[in-house]
């Protein structure tokens, strides 16, 4: 009879620390991969003094700048090894001092926030980027703008879904080597819960067109 | 009495059990399970640097200059009478902006030249000689200029298609082609140059004009921040017009960073105001006296970059 009990609170025991959703070491449970992810470049354009510009000088600036923005949300939404206690320092890398100084104070405004330990996973649905490059007489990039829309589904540790809706302009300059946001206007909601999807949905808007 | 070793064994995992329990998730008032707390936030910011951000905590001076140069009479741009100046203070602390218009014919001293109206520094001596008069004058350090002509302005208004000006009265002018009811009105680029070179239908002649000139770049202003508002990517528009027709001392991107700034800045916040001064004649000519009241004005915007409504 004991040994049935002591066998049924070890069990218990177990069941709690290791197999009981949001156990503090989790057993059992697969470590969900961390999504790829990039944003799709839906417009791309250049400006220069006299009319607009194409070529590889305005796509090498793009992938630039997209590389910047991925990163932005890469480290705010995707990737929990970057999350880092809700500090995310890779996100306020992607700013520039200005910039970086006013995010800090709402670094939830491009984050999971301070409920990021609460999330299991984020997968990213869309990702559509829409860039304009301002370019000097002398063909050098000196600013651009660019719109984000994003959209992504997850799953919190104590099971459930939540999702991310996130909107955005940027205007961004190169400096050392990368492209910096300087400005930004942001809108959208992280919540938990199923994200509604079909005719009246919330859903981002999509970013000006050019 | 010698406990069961089984006992002893059952007590400890069951307080280790109970214990981690407690530990891991302390009981809630009313006992009872209740659902986490939601998880969510709003997400709506919005940044723009500032002045302060761009250029430091100091006060910002800038000097706009209108060649009156065109095709056939006089150019190039650089070496044309100057039609309009306009001193611009922008104060990053107080998140405030003046205008100070000089009429033309202000009769002032332009440094190696002597004497002579205002408008031919820019002749004399290009825009850095119309920066050191106005130095002089009003006793700041200009922080860069932009100069523009008849052209330059028509095909800037243009190419943002149009600017809605507030017209201080109704005017009739067939020499300036400036032909206008009281009231805010959309502007071609025409009607805008006509409206800024009308002196004879104005209250009071070339203060007047400088101040209407003060009005255009009030309704620029205001037409820049709504396009962006709109559409962000008509940032670009602005500039790209700008960088063709304007010449200024400032690089492509420290424009890019000052356009960015200048989007926080409020034209109902913005003073426009003409220097004060009287008319007289010099060599024959009419000109415009500067004297004490106009060492008041000046002293006003050199101290902190704002003037007294």
């Amino acid at each position: 009879m004991l040994g049935i009990l002591v066998l049924g609170a070890l069990g218990a025991g177990a069941w709690w620390f290791f197999l009981r959703p949001g156990a503090p070491i989790a057993i059992g449970q697969e470590e969900h991969p961390v999504a790829d992810f990039s944003f799709d470049l839906s417009k791309v354009n250049g400006t220069a003094p006299g009319g607009a510009v194409s070529g590889d000088g305005v796509d090498d600036a793009a992938e630039d700048i997209r590389e910047t923005l991925d990163a932005l949300y890469v480290a705010g939404y995707i990737d929990p090894s970057k999350w880092e206690g809700g500090t995310f320092p890779e996100v306020l890398e992607q700013f520039d001092e200005a910039a970086a100084e006013r995010a800090s104070a709402g670094l939830d405004q491009f984050t999971l926030g301070d409920q990021a330990e609460q999330v299991a996973f984020v997968e990213p649905v869309v990702g559509v980027l829409k860039i304009r490059v301002l370019f000097d007489a002398e063909t050098d990039p000196v600013g651009a703008v660019a719109t984000t829309r994003f959209v992504a589904d997850g799953q919190l540790d104590r099971g459930g879904p939540m999702h991310v809706i996130h909107r955005g302009t940027y205007y961004l300059s190169p400096q050392g080597g990368s492209w910096r946001i300087g400005g930004y206007d942001v809108a959208g909601a992280v919540a938990s819960g199923p994200r509604l999807t079909g005719p009246g949905a919330a859903q981002p808007e999509p970013g000006p067109s050019s | 009495m010698r406990k069961h070793p089984l006992i002893a064994l059952f007590v400890s995992v069951s307080v280790w059990a109970v214990g981690g329990a407690v530990l891991a998730d302390p009981p809630r008032a009313g006992a009872q399970a209740t659902p986490p707390a939601p998880l969510g936030h709003p997400v709506d910011s919005s940044f723009l640097p500032s002045f302060a951000d761009v250029a430091g905590r100091r006060t910002l001076f800038v000097l706009a200059i209108g060649s009156d140069a065109r095709p056939g009479v006089c150019e190039p741009v650089e070496r044309c009478l100057a039609d309009s100046i306009h001193l611009i203070g922008i104060n990053p602390r107080e998140g405030g902006a003046s205008i100070l218009g000089f009429p033309r014919d202000s009769y002032v001293p332009i440094p190696g030249v002597g004497t002579q109206k205002i408008n031919n520094a820019l002749f004399a001596g290009g825009p850095e000689l119309v920066v050191q008069t106005v130095e002089e004058l009003v006793g700041v350090d200009v922080d860069s200029y932009f100069l523009t002509s008849f052209e330059g302005l028509k095909k800037m208004v243009n190419s943002v298609e149009g600017i809605e000006v507030e017209i201080p009265y109704a005017m009739n002018d067939p020499s300036s082609g400036a032909v206008f009811s009281e009231g805010l009105q959309e502007l071609d680029g025409k009607q805008t140059l006509a409206f800024a070179r009308n002196r004879k239908s104005t209250p009071n002649g070339d203060f007047s004009r400088s101040e209407n000139q003060g009005l255009v770049m009030l309704g620029a202003l205001e037409r820049f921040r709504r396009d962006i508002r709109r559409d962000p990517f008509t940032l670009f528009t602005w500039l790209a017009s700008g960088m063709e027709h304007i010449q200024t001392d400032l690089s492509a991107m420290e424009l890019f960073q000052l356009s960015m700034a200048t989007l926080t800045v409020n034209p109902n916040k913005v003073v426009n105001r003409v220097t004060p001064g009287g008319i007289g004649t010099a060599g024959g000519a009419s000109i415009v006296t500067l004297g004490g009241e106009a060492d008041a004005v000046f002293a006003d915007i050199a101290d902190d970059g704002l003037l007294e409504p």
